[in-house]
């Protein structure tokens, strides 16, 4: 297959990204913005595996290996035992309504066509849609952080993040070398599995998961 | 290079036998293991000194790396000797179960592999994967105590560091397109030596970014005002050895990686950008520092916001550069985390002995413990910058280098920062230690103590007015390394 047929397809992943994160700033319920994760990993996966048939190199398929039980399988798996060691399924006291939250999900997106134009990182695989979307999901991640209550809400926001700054390497530079990006991905296994542990036992301590709760410590 | 895998692979070794060795095995031998650790450590870095950097591809160590490996395997040894006694104590009070101290060597001395990975590779991609991995290890430990508040802690630090550092993964990763631009190759196009070689051939627009990313991504890490705002918390919650290696060393770790970067950034672009915006996130950090200092009452958190100020000064320090300024933000290093982890170990007795963290209630410890209390008091005016301790010296000649070299005003608003600083320390460790202490205070210490104590405070007054010829020979190489010759 020549290059630009291959572009297209990684067009329409990330295009099809961008519409499941969005799915993931609407929604309250963390089962569902746990599956979204799992797509974000399944779509990730997908690009990789293309960039792996077009740049054609053992470290591109090791990449895709990598990306495939990692933020595919291992990560939504932490992610869901988390859940069930947390009380509060649910972020039941939204700061925002879902309706609003997809329009600040809108002009996030934007937003990053915009820096995306103006800091244009041309790849191996010449894709128009894969950074401008790296980038909505970092922004968007950083804006879940914020408006997110519930502690586990929090560490899917930081996964959503860590798959953009992904996407963003696979589409710039086809990854990082290979120790960089196993230690990347073991990074973010060990620290996903150590946000989930802690998340359940503020859970158990505090009788809630709202890290508004967290306010012992100031000054 | 075999002895630089030894030195990143041999406190796992502690970890192990500190974890799985029987009975009381374990404490002395994690020590015995972290001694050796650190004594193979300290023979890397005087190869380097004697005989230039060692290493090549994935790990490497140049002066300035080494000077970081030095200071690790210091305070990481100090805090694993005073952790066994720190611990005795905690289950004692039960306020641990008694196999928990084993759990505690394990995770600590993986803390301090990943930290020592992180001054011996030249990839600028694994320094940020040693960076997280530093994160998660000293999370666990701050979450030790499994209280409201350390969890509390453990989670803003986590979570604040991670995303944070986030950050600085996007500028490696711009870093490493503007490398393969430049030099080609995979693996080479993320080692900051040979990036600083093509520095001037890099596209400066993504440098310029990529420096952002990197300096608020680590900033995070190191302290820097706005984000600062997990480093009380963590702490005053950890136990007390992991208090001093995070001040004293884990944010020197980060701003020596943000420091990797500014030189990269010094190639590219001059030293304008990086070095202003240095400054400017240096001062910023020491005048948010003072008004907490001022109105502090936890002890521990005096310490934090103390070493917020000193990761500030160095970082002006390494921005305003050249011959004085560099030397320097390297002394300053070196003799603020020995300062930092002798004032967390004598607060750690003091707190033990008193029960309580609030310094109102803390009175006439001069007297209860007559080792550790005059040693908080002299240790409290060294790092506070009274002469003739190293700490003044080195903010001294940091204020001349800013006025000579034209930056003023950054002077001015640093003395007028430093001076309050100094106000503060000395009001709130003048009022502990003086006095006589309540009729309940158990009197007396042993002589054990007055070794752990009196030893790094000696160092610390004896720099101020001498510096032996060989840490100046050392001090002297890693100023050429950063240009400042």
């Amino acid at each position: 297959m020549n290059l630009t047929a291959l572009a297209g397809w990684i067009d329409q992943l990330a295009i099809l990204l961008l519409l499941v994160v969005l799915v993931q700033v609407m929604t309250h319920r963390l089962a569902t913005a746990i599956v979204v994760v799992g797509c974000q990993g399944a779509l990730l996966t997908a690009v990789a595996v293309i960039l792996a048939v077009g740049v054609g190199s053992s470290h591109a398929i090791f990449g895709a290996v990598l990306t495939a039980t990692v933020r595919m399988i291992l990560v939504p798996l932490f992610l869901w035992a988390a859940l069930n060691r947390v009380a509060v399924k649910v972020e039941n006291q939204p700061v925002l309504p879902a309706a609003a939250m997809l329009v600040i999900g809108v002009v996030l997106t934007l937003v990053a066509y915009e820096v995306a134009g103006a800091y244009p990182l041309p790849g191996p695989i010449p894709s128009r849609h894969a950074l401008p979307i790296a980038i909505a999901l970092i922004l968007i991640g950083m804006f879940l952080m914020i408006a997110r209550r519930k502690a586990l809400s929090q560490v899917i926001a930081l996964v959503t993040i860590e798959n953009g700054i992904a996407l963003a390497a696979l589409v710039a530079t086809a990854g990082m070398p290979l120790a960089v990006e196993l230690g990347l991905t073991f990074d973010l296994l060990v620290g996903v599995a150590l946000m989930g542990v802690l998340a359940g036992r503020i859970s158990q301590t505090f009788r809630s998961t709202d890290v508004d709760r967290l306010r012992e410590l100031r000054g | 290079m075999v002895l630089l895998n030894l030195v990143v692979v041999a406190p796992l070794a502690a970890a192990l036998v500190g974890r799985f060795a029987p009975g009381r095995w374990s404490d002395r031998g994690q020590l015995i293991l972290a001694t050796l650790a650190s004594l193979l450590a300290m023979t890397a870095v005087i190869r380097v000194f004697n005989g230039g950097p060692i290493g090549n591809g994935t790990l490497y160590l140049d002066p300035l790396g080494a000077l970081l490996v030095a200071v690790v395997a210091l305070v990481g040894w100090a805090g694993a000797a005073y952790a066994i006694g720190y611990l005795r104590h905690d289950v004692a009070a039960q306020r641990l179960a008694a196999n928990q101290p084993r759990w505690f060597y394990l995770w600590y001395h993986l803390f301090l592999t990943a930290m020592l990975a992180v001054a011996t590779t030249e990839s600028l991609g694994l320094v940020w994967v040693a960076i997280e991995a530093t994160t998660v290890f000293s999370a666990i430990l701050v979450g030790f105590y499994r209280t409201r508040e350390a969890l509390e802690a453990a989670w803003k630090y986590l979570i604040i560091c991670t995303a944070g550092i986030s950050f600085a993964l996007f500028g490696t990763l711009l870093l490493y397109y503007a490398g393969v631009h430049a030099i080609g190759g995979e693996a080479s196009a993320l080692s900051w030596r040979l990036l600083r070689e093509h520095a001037g051939a890099l596209d400066p627009h993504l440098v310029r970014l990529a420096f952002v990313f990197l300096l608020v991504g680590y900033g995070t890490k190191a302290g820097f005002a706005p984000f600062h705002t997990w480093l009380p918390d963590a702490h005053s919650q950890a136990p007390t050895p992991v208090s001093a290696v995070l001040s004293g060393v884990l944010l020197p770790c980060a701003l020596y990686a943000i420091v990797r970067v500014h030189l990269i950034a010094v190639g590219t672009l001059g030293p304008a950008f990086s070095s202003t915006m240095l400054i400017a996130f240096g001062l910023f950090s020491v005048a948010v520092a003072v008004p907490f200092i001022l109105i502090q009452h936890d002890i521990k958190r005096l310490l934090a916001y103390s070493s917020m100020e000193h990761i500030g000064i160095m970082a002006v320090a390494f921005g305003i550069g050249g011959p004085i300024g560099f030397f320097a933000a390297t002394l300053h290093l070196v003799m603020h985390a020995i300062g930092k982890a002798l004032l967390f170990f004598t607060a750690g007795t003091l707190t033990e002995r008193y029960g309580t963290r609030n310094m109102a209630r803390i009175r006439g410890a001069a007297q209860a413990l007559p080792f550790s209390g005059p040693v908080l008091l002299a240790g409290a005016l060294v790092l506070a910058g009274a002469p003739p301790s190293g700490l003044f010296l080195t903010e001294m000649s940091l204020l001349f280098a800013g006025f000579s070299t034209g930056y003023g005003v950054a002077s001015v608003i640093l003395l007028v920062c430093l001076t309050l600083v100094f106000v503060g320390m000395l009001f709130h460790v003048g009022r502990m230690t003086l006095g006589v202490p309540r009729a309940a205070v158990v009197r007396g210490e042993s002589l054990r103590a007055l070794l752990f104590f009196v030893a790094p405070l000696g160092v610390l007054g004896f720099l101020g007015i001498f510096i032996p010829p060989s840490l100046d020979v050392a001090l002297r190489q890693v100023v050429a390394l950063l240009g400042g010759v």
